[in-house]
């Protein structure tokens, strides 16, 4: 499997155990960032770092908040619960890592670690979580589109507001930039319509304006006052 | 007759070529281990003194951990022995496995120190 590399959480109140861990994930290409116990763990899970963990490596018996808390608690956080946990045990404790997979944790590490199973675990664990911020990725922008037909009922879209999913190539792209296209069109067409209708009513208007001017012109008593104003104007010119 | 070796030169060569045969990367583990080994063992008697089976049992499970990591076998094996005892609630007799620990820890330490110096 290629390497991938991502930033690690190292949680391990040993601090022999974390020097090695972090020799050996600078080496592999990890950034790398260190907890001595759970609680300090939790804090920088939740911190403004919060987003940027990939994969956390989880010791079980620790100070403050031990493995089975913090991994309890990381599954039941909507921001944490995504992020891969993989437990660093000791040969000994087969039933706390069976206990940790049952709550949840993704792999384990047995202690003192290989390198070439570490690398092998976490880049298993880096592929995965890559995979699953694809899918909630992908789940957003399907989102976008949803609430744009939902503005297009309510004649309030925007076709703008699709231009990030139009610029993926694949089919959620094509059928955003098609949703883009019958929406700029429809709108087209109904400019275009209520351009025509604007012409018919001024075309209305001018009609009616001209029947009531002849429904007036048109009159006897119209006409004989028309007919008395040219005798008059002959009578002023004559004299 | 010579005393059996405290440390498993097999295992410590091991961890060398782990951290890609950096002498002076293990030079710093092994520091540390010396700095920490100490605070655990102090930790272990403190704990046995307050009738604190779980910190005992955390001390000794990191000590047993580390020393394992550098080849200290039998010292990891007694430190096993003593998480054992605290895991099960029953501290009696905990004083005298620190003290055989505490012993065990300065055999391998000497031994860790000589290789270290050799490197």
């Amino acid at each position: 499997m290629a390497g991938t590399s991502g930033h690690v959480l190292v949680v391990d109140d040993n601090r022999v155990n974390r020097l090695m861990l972090c020799h050996a994930l600078e080496g592999q290409g990890h950034q790398v960032s260190t907890a001595e116990d759970g609680r300090q763990a939790l804090q920088l899970l939740r911190s403004e770092q919060q987003g940027t963990f990939d994969v956390i490596l989880l010791d079980i018996l620790m100070p403050e908040l031990d493995g089975y808390q913090v991994l309890e608690q990381v599954k039941a956080d909507d921001r944490l619960h995504h992020i891969p946990v993989i437990m660093i045990s000791a040969v000994d404790e087969m039933d706390s890592v069976i206990r940790c997979i049952e709550m949840g944790a993704t792999d384990y590490l047995p202690k003192p670690f290989n390198p070439a199973l570490l690398r092998a675990r976490l880049n298993a664990s880096l592929a995965e979580k890559q995979l699953r911020d694809l899918e909630l990725e992908y789940l957003e922008q399907v989102g976008y589109v949803i609430d744009a037909a939902a503005k297009v009922e309510a004649a309030t879209f925007d076709a703008e507001s699709l231009d990030g999913v139009a610029a993926r190539d694949d089919a959620l792209g094509q059928l955003a930039r098609v949703f883009q296209h019958m929406a700029r069109e429809v709108y087209a067409r109904e400019q275009r319509l209520k351009q025509q209708v604007q012409k018919l009513r001024i075309e209305l208007d001018q009609s009616r304006q001209a029947q009531q001017v002849a429904e007036i012109t048109e009159t006897d008593y119209f006409q004989q006052l028309q007919s008395r104003a040219e005798d008059l104007r002959r009578i002023i010119d004559g004299a | 007759m010579t005393s059996p070796s405290a440390v498993d030169r097999h295992v410590l060569d091991a961890l060398l070529e782990s951290v890609g045969g950096d002498q002076e990367f293990l030079g710093e583990l092994l520091d540390t281990y010396f700095e920490d080994a100490p605070q655990l063992i102090t930790a272990m008697q403190a704990a046995v003194a307050a009738g604190e089976a779980e910190e005992l049992r955390r001390a000794a499970h990191s000590l047993k951990s580390t020393s394992a990591t550098f080849g200290a076998m039998d010292l990891s094996a007694k430190c096993k022995d003593l998480e054992m005892m605290a895991k099960s609630g029953a501290l009696e007799g905990a004083e005298a496995q620190i003290a055989v620990v505490a012993t065990e820890y300065e055999r391998a330490k000497a031994e860790l120190e000589t290789v270290q110096r050799g490197s």
